[in-house]
């Protein structure tokens, strides 16, 4: 696969360029992939602060960067975002391309060192932060819920790591260890992408100009197959002080994205839960008004279903019961085919307004090319849409086995002093 | 009337239809996605309302705009939101403190739900019966906010902050107050507000201009017997307190949270153009001040006192005005006497001229990108369509600020006015 992606869009009046550092998802490194991204913009030779590289940016007429860790199935992938204006639209039309990618040069290659290593202070800093960051979690209840109820059914999965990081080995990392995952960082397939404005030659030459980036060969693991079921269902409840009792209910499915039934269980996904036409929605919100929000949520690379939604605590069993026989219904196909054609037209839209973000864009080229070896083709797609019918349906539905229930719940005593 | 722009491409076409309407229409042909919204004035700040020829003011309870908003959606004999779904749109709706809005969007056909989305909003068809099922809705949507800490603090900053202007409340009002309302103070209230003459429109998309406003007329033409009683709203501006205040609130958090608001000095003779100038001048002394480019961001960061939650922003509207900084913080006392003399450098210290010309740059660019996004575009549009404001002026008259403008802002921060909010275990 080539390590340069490029697609030309005239519409938008801005561009997006991302760098992409992937490798395999791994518990030992999984604080260094958490934290190289940011040490690295931290401090570089020409800009030796944030603020520096914050000035940068702002120059190059508010250019947003960014950097984060994701994880695809057993993968991890570093992003190195950049979001910059077109040159027609800037006073002397000044094109930002070559400056962008030279900042992410400077980025990627010139990290300031001291001493053979990155500044301790610099490392420190962003270990602070990040301890921070996942300390405070704690402090939204919903987020809190999410990440317990992440734990306990996946409990011993690598889908339990996180690529934002590990809070309780976060503090074995050093100035030191970190400079000896640079060095393999830098050996880790690279791939350069560019969503907008621009000839394909001239992009490609200025790149060059700055990276040497090789075919990406190797096999990647883009789907995460592990699973361990449980003999039977867990049910987990847990108190906090909280109003309202937050409730995630996951399934597993073993239709993933590289499966041609993955967008059958898209609109599945979608009638279950993931609109205000949804069966959820219409059934515990608008018949039984137990719940403000609800919805549902399905990930691709792992197989997995998951249900959540705020209820009072007098409600939850009434909410649980309501959430199965919703999907009982879908097993059995109680459904009527107007549900279905609504939800295919929605999920139509959905596809075709991925051409109307340049972020959506960036992410589907991607993730269309590393799983299926081919560019984010929206009628294809829409095509495919078309033909899903009520039995693909049902039998979505019927591929679903409920793993995990789990509530974080107020405590019977709520205390807060105001 | 059209406007265009021609160094970014692109055209509004505002004016106000025979109707009473103010319509905004910006076609973005090359997209997809177009999005309506509908809005009428009526926001949680709404609590006195003016008829026509009448000195009495109508007191309107707390949550009412929201509560309203939550019902247009209900009807005994139609299931609203599936008819948008069946022409391919998904509608929506959002009360702020000075607007309700209902929107919808769609790839297909706009024409349908345009019709649609008018006759949701100009025949409430709600029942008492749909009120006692939303009014159970609205509790549960409280009580998510309630167990969410950031929304719950800035809403204890603004309690403090104020000792009497509406924006106090909750935009959804309380659970009492939601329940005491009834069906005829409702009708009432939406009989005052929702006439065409009171509306604004704003159409961002995949259109054709002179097809839309040609639909918007003929499909107000029918609820043109109502009459526009509406006259005027008003807010009491309450007096600014000149005492700083601090208050510890024990919140179950892992990390502290701090935030700091301060009062700005509002002046009666203002324009809408004129605050909404203000509002960004005031942004680019702060952006001087706390923006990561600056040297006291980089101290502050360096001592610890701030983490990458830290943000800070202002609002200047007609009726309010104020600053606000919130961070986590493990230290929450230092960061108080850290973050209040980050503020008095604002009026102490000269800003850094060199970050003015950074942050003017900036402007250019997130002002262009804006035209990427049709949903944040049509946001933008309504907000200023509502004060009347040109978008395309205003960025002209943006990119001639100068430092000068910018240091005047100094003189309207009340610094006596602080009050802080912590969050602690």
């Amino acid at each position: 696969m080539d390590s340069i992606l490029f697609r030309s869009v005239k519409k938008f009046k801005s561009s997006i360029l991302t760098l992409r550092v992937i490798a395999p998802i791994e518990k030992e490194t999984l604080n260094e992939r958490a934290i190289i991204g940011p040490v690295l913009a931290a401090s570089t030779k020409k800009y030796h602060s944030k603020s520096g590289l914050s000035r940068r940016l702002n120059w190059l007429y508010g250019t947003q960067f960014s950097v984060y860790t994701m994880k695809i199935g057993f993968q991890s992938v570093i992003s190195f975002q950049f979001v910059y204006p077109n040159s027609a639209f800037l006073p002397n039309q000044e094109s930002l391309l070559e400056p962008v990618v030279a900042l992410l040069h400077e980025i990627i290659y010139r990290p300031l060192i001291l001493d053979g290593h990155f500044p301790n202070t610099v490392v420190n800093d962003e270990v602070r932060l990040l301890k921070e960051s996942l300390e405070s979690e704690y402090n939204d209840k919903n987020e809190y819920a999410f990440q317990q109820f992440r734990q306990t059914m996946f409990d011993g999965e690598t889908y339990s790591l996180r690529t934002k990081g590990d809070l309780s080995t976060l503090d074995r990392l050093s100035s030191h260890s970190l400079m000896e995952y640079y060095q393999e960082f830098l050996k880790q397939p690279m791939l350069i992408s560019l969503v907008g404005d621009g000839e394909e030659a001239m992009i490609k030459h200025i790149i060059s100009k700055y990276f040497t980036l090789k075919p990406l060969n190797d096999r990647y693991l883009w789907i995460d197959t592990e699973a361990s079921l449980h003999a039977c269902p867990i049910v987990k409840r847990e108190e906090n002080h909280i109003t309202q009792s937050k409730l995630f209910i996951g399934y597993r499915t073993q239709v993933t994205f590289d499966q041609p039934l993955y967008l059958a269980m898209q609109l599945f996904n979608m009638m279950l839960g993931d609109s205000d036409q949804s069966l959820l929605f219409k059934t515990v919100r608008e018949r039984d008004h137990l719940c403000y929000s609800i919805g549902s949520t399905y990930d691709s690379n792992k197989g997995m279903i998951l249900i959540s939604m705020g209820v009072d605590s007098t409600n939850e069993q009434k909410a649980i019961d309501a959430v199965k026989s919703v999907i009982a219904d879908m097993q059995a196909g109680l459904f009527e085919d107007s549900w279905l054609s609504i939800a295919k037209s929605l999920q139509t839209r959905r596809i075709q307004q991925r051409n109307d973000s340049l972020v959506s864009l960036a992410h589907a080229d991607f993730y269309y090319q590393i799983i299926h070896d081919a560019p984010f083709d929206m009628d294809t797609w829409i095509q495919k849409n078309s033909q899903i019918t009520h039995s693909d349906i049902v039998y979505c539905a019927n591929q679903l086995i409920l793993d995990t229930t789990y509530t974080l719940a107020p405590k019977e005593e709520h205390h807060e002093v105001v | 009337m059209k406007s265009f722009n021609p160094e970014f491409s692109e055209q509004l076409y505002s004016s106000v239809l025979p109707c009473g309407i103010r319509l905004a229409i910006m076609p973005k042909q090359d997209f997809s996605r177009t999005e309506i919204q509908l809005a009428v004035p009526f926001g949680s700040l709404t609590t006195r309302a003016y008829k026509k020829g009448s000195k009495e003011p109508i007191i309107l309870p707390e949550g009412m705009a929201h509560f309203l908003e939550h019902l247009l959606f209900e009807s005994e004999t139609l299931d609203i939101p599936k008819r948008f779904a069946e022409v391919g749109a998904v509608v929506n709706a959002y009360t702020t403190y000075d607007k309700t809005a209902y929107y919808f969007q769609t790839t297909s056909d706009v024409i349908r739900p345009l019709e649609l989305l008018i006759e949701m909003v100009m025949t409430a068809q709600f029942s008492e019966m749909a009120m006692k099922k939303e009014a159970a809705i609205i509790e549960q949507e409280m009580m998510m906010y309630d167990d969410d800490y950031e929304q719950q603090i800035y809403q204890s900053l603004l309690k403090q902050l104020y000792s009497s202007h509406p924006i106090r409340h909750d935009i959804a009002g309380t659970i009492e107050s939601v329940e005491a309302t009834t069906y005829q103070a409702l009708m009432d209230a939406y009989r005052l507000f929702y006439h065409p003459e009171n509306m604004v429109m704003v159409v961002v998309g995949n259109v054709d201009a002179s097809e839309i406003q040609q639909k918007v007329e003929s499909t107000f033409q029918r609820y043109l017997n109502r009459v526009n009683d509406y006259h005027h709203t008003a807010v009491i501006i309450d007096e600014i307190s000149k005492k700083p205040s601090h208050h510890i609130v024990k919140k179950d958090v892992a990390i502290p949270m701090l935030m700091m608001g301060i009062r700005l000095k509002l002046t009666d003779t203002k324009t809408l153009w004129e605050r909404a100038m203000d509002d960004i001048k005031m942004s680019f002394l702060l952006s001087g001040v706390f923006g990561k480019g600056g040297n006291i961001y980089r101290d502050l960061m360096k001592r610890h006192v701030i983490n990458d939650a830290f943000d800070y922003f202002s609002s200047y509207e007609e009726s309010y005005g104020h600053l606000i900084v919130f961070t986590e913080t493990k230290k929450p006392s230092l960061s108080k006497k850290a973050l209040i003399k980050a503020l008095e450098q604002i009026k102490t210290t000269l800003p850094d001229e060199k970050q003015f010309e950074l942050s003017k740059r900036k402007l250019i660019g997130e002002y262009i990108q804006m035209f990427d996004q049709i949903s944040q575009l049509a946001n933008q549009v309504l907000d200023y369509e509502m004060k009347s404001i040109s978008l395309f002026d205003f960025f002209k008259e943006l990119s001639a600020l100068t430092y000068d403008d910018v240091l005047k802002m100094r003189d309207d921060i009340l610094l006596d006015s602080l009050v802080s909010i912590t969050f602690s275990n």
